[in-house]
């Protein structure tokens, strides 16, 4: 979007001074499940917010516990109740038995066109990582980088306020694999 | 916290202003050893009475560094959060151990640092993660082989994995990414370049 910008001697507008913010919270949400579930905290970008270009960006992060049965796991993005892009799946066998992990996911999302049928694109980078002593590609001290975004461009109507959350899913319960998010840190960033 | 947002024709407060700054800048930091760690971002300080639950800062930082020439070393890191640098107040500490790269090799390196308050007060409760990556330089990049390898990581809480921190909110609070090697060589070289420190909200 163009840069809401003050000059000199002019009367600053709410426009201006509300272009960049940020929300956060330390609330922890744990999944379990084998179906898609609402890990992080849910932040919306109010209707009509969005113009042509303005950026928003979802930050999430906590811990997890590998199942006494390893199963894959996968990050997905929930956005106005669609799923604009899902993570690669982390295979099962990337970490030991009853491991215990670190994980960070980052989202950026970026207003193509605004409107009933706004158009986006984004893209998020993530972590999950052993606790200590890592060595990338062994279970018992590994760590998995990873990357996703929506190839085709992402619809949704930005005259309506957009809730958007990180979601988590493991492929089975058997082996009680646990993901919990600690934080959660919406930005508006231009 | 809720951001506080500006209305048009009402006077602009400082709680409006204030809620979101940034300031970086080119110092560099340099670690070489195990006995005494060392920071590796400028310390930044969260003013007393600055956090509102919800608050977040933001640490971004990255550099260069050097594995060692003869005996393979790893590099731990973690938040440094609390109002001095000791070791009891260094959290979350991981460490990328000393296979992960081939001895002589040169790496880059960034990583960002969260930290939101849960609750605060003298007891007050944070939630301290973040994440980065470690790349060998030199040689064109194939996970899980020294010579060619590259070490994501995450932080996460303290001590465990599940509990949160505390640092007395009403205090200032020193926040850093800390860091020190696993033994001590003074070939092995981990430097900060740049930092970023951010109030988020």
């Amino acid at each position: 979007m163009g840069n809401q910008l003050a000059t000199a001697g002019s009367t600053l507008t709410a426009a201006q001074l509300n272009r960049c913010y940020g929300q956060a919270d330390g609330t922890s949400t744990t999944v379990t499940a084998a179906t898609t579930t609402q890990l992080s905290s849910s932040y919306s970008i109010p209707a009509n917010d969005a113009q042509a270009g303005t950026a928003y960006r979802l930050t999430g992060g906590g811990w997890a516990t590998w199942g006494s049965t390893q199963q894959n796991l996968t990050f997905a993005f929930s956005f106005g109740g669609g799923t604009p892009f899902t993570s690669p799946v982390i295979d099962s066998t990337a970490f030991a038995i009853s491991l215990t992990l670190r994980w960070v996911v980052c989202v950026t999302i970026v207003c193509v066109a605004p409107g009933a049928s706004a158009t986006w694109f984004g893209s998020a980078e993530g972590v999950i990582s052993a606790t200590t002593n890592l060595v990338p590609g062994t279970a018992a001290n590994g760590t998995v980088g990873f990357g996703f975004s929506n190839k085709t461009v992402a619809t949704q109507d930005s005259t309506a306020a957009i809730a958007m959350f990180l979601q988590g899913k493991w492929a089975s319960t058997t082996g009680a694999s646990t993901i919990t998010n600690t934080f959660t840190l919406f930005e508006k960033v231009n | 916290m809720a951001p506080i947002l500006a209305d048009n024709g009402t006077p602009v407060t400082s709680a409006e202003l204030n809620q979101r700054y940034a300031k970086g800048d080119g110092n560099t930091f340099t670690v070489t050893e195990n006995s005494t760690p060392g920071y590796l971002s400028t310390p930044y300080v969260i003013p007393a009475f600055d956090a509102s639950v919800g608050t977040a800062y933001r640490i971004t930082c990255g550099g260069w560094g050097t594995w060692a020439t003869t005996t393979h070393v790893g590099v731990m890191l973690g938040h440094v959060f609390g109002s001095t640098y000791n070791l009891a107040n260094q959290f979350n500490i991981t460490s990328i151990a000393s296979s992960v790269f081939a001895l002589t090799a040169t790496f880059r390196w960034k990583c960002t640092l969260f930290a939101v308050a849960v609750t605060i007060g003298e007891q007050a409760t944070w939630a301290l993660n973040g994440y980065g990556c470690m790349t060998q330089s030199t040689n064109n990049v194939k996970p899980a082989t020294a010579a060619n390898n590259t070490c994501n990581f995450a932080l996460g809480g303290p001590s465990g994995v599940n509990t949160l921190a505390t640092a007395s909110s009403n205090d200032a609070i020193i926040f850093a990414l800390g860091g020190k090697m696993t033994l001590t060589d003074v070939t092995q070289v981990i430097t900060t370049t740049y930092s970023l420190f951010e109030r988020i909200d």
